[in-house]
């Protein structure tokens, strides 16, 4: 069993290189919030405003249309230099079809947060609506 | 899935004592002191002082290769010295989220003291408030020759030249909450990993059902 796993550790040394090189990138965390949301996770010093003017977070209030969300939403999944999306679980709630049709890459990771004014709730989650849709009481047999 | 769960519990518990914290320091400083509006706009340029590294690893238990992403959050120095042409950006910087430019004069003269150069700079900062603006640009450019300057790019000073103590336990909190951030990627990355072999077995599974319910 332990000649399996070094043998497979050796076939997987140019990955390794690969690793290192790619765990040297720092990349940043985006976040979709209301405002309290994006004023404290900024105080934490994750906002970056790049040489482009493209910031890495947005302040969603009542005059935030759907489409604004949406588009932000899918700038922060194309850049290169974001592997973690925070947005509000009830802020993810108004875009949950753009959220739930990309299911291929795991990076960028989009983390649903609670609000100040809405509570996590784990059955809205998507990642884990999706894994718990995969078990059913026949595959426990 | 009990994991991730957990953690996003943590997540919001410290969230939650980060938004109350954020709620007394409006009381103190007042509701727009704490807000939306002192968040740099596009105008500016800002960088981040929080940042991820993935790395890949191999899912543990599993007698395939499944990799997955570890995400492990890092923090900056907010106080940095830059020496040169950055000083300049840099004092553009210091002077943007100062009060006004003369208790900031007053705030760098009291760097000296600290950092122990006492001769040189006393000096530079002498000439500093002789005239007006061009006499300062000329002085700071004979003090980035000289010593390099000090940067301050914490985002607590956007809020408030001197943040009162729940701003900055505030900080603290969110800090925390950044990387239980990064700890709640992980799981998740870890579980989207997991799912994707179920899957995979499961079609092979049902593959060999069917050849067998054929013959």
């Amino acid at each position: 069993m332990t000649s399996g796993v070094n043998n497979r550790a050796d076939e997987t040394k140019p990955t390794r290189e690969r690793m290192s090189v790619a765990a040297a990138q720092a990349k940043l965390i985006a976040v979709i919030g209301d405002e309290d949301t994006c004023v404290g996770f900024l105080l934490g010093g994750i906002g970056e405003i790049n040489k482009k003017r493209e910031p890495n977070f947005l302040v969603v209030d009542k005059n935030t249309s759907v489409q604004e969300i949406e588009e932000s939403y899918k700038k922060f999944l194309k850049r290169d230099d974001i592997d973690i999306i925070l947005i509000n679980q009830n802020i993810a709630e108004q875009i949950r079809h753009v959220i739930d049709s990309d299911n291929d890459n795991p990076l960028p990771a989009v983390l649903e947060i609670p609000s100040k004014d809405h509570p996590y709730d784990p059955t809205k989650d998507s990642v884990l609506r999706r894994a718990k849709g995969l078990y059913s009481a026949d595959d426990m047999r | 899935m009990d994991q991730l769960i957990k953690d996003n519990m943590k997540l919001e518990e410290r969230l939650r004592v980060g938004f109350f914290l954020l709620g007394k320091t409006r009381y103190s400083l007042g509701t727009h002191a704490v807000s939306a509006l002192q968040l740099p706009t596009e105008d500016c340029e800002v960088e981040h002082l929080a940042h991820v590294i993935t790395t890949p690893a191999i899912l543990e238990g599993c007698a395939g290769d499944i990799t997955y992403h570890t995400v492990e959050a890092k923090f900056e120095d907010p106080v940095v010295q830059v020496n040169g042409e950055q000083s300049e950006a840099g004092e553009e910087y210091n002077n943007r989220y100062s009060d006004d430019g003369v208790s900031q004069e007053g705030l760098r003269k009291r760097l000296p003291h600290a950092t122990g150069n006492n001769e040189e700079e006393t000096e530079v900062c002498k000439c500093e408030y002789e005239d007006g603006e061009n006499k300062v640009q000329g002085s700071s450019k004979q003090k980035d020759k000289s010593t390099p300057n000090v940067l301050n790019r914490d985002p607590i000073r956007w809020f408030s030249a001197l943040p009162p103590s729940t701003l900055r336990q505030a900080q603290k909190d969110f800090k925390a909450a950044v990387s239980l951030v990064a700890g709640c990627a992980t799981t998740q990355l870890k579980l989207r990993a997991a799912n994707k072999e179920f899957r995979r077995l499961h079609e092979i599974k049902s593959k060999l059902d069917r050849v067998e319910k054929e013959t």
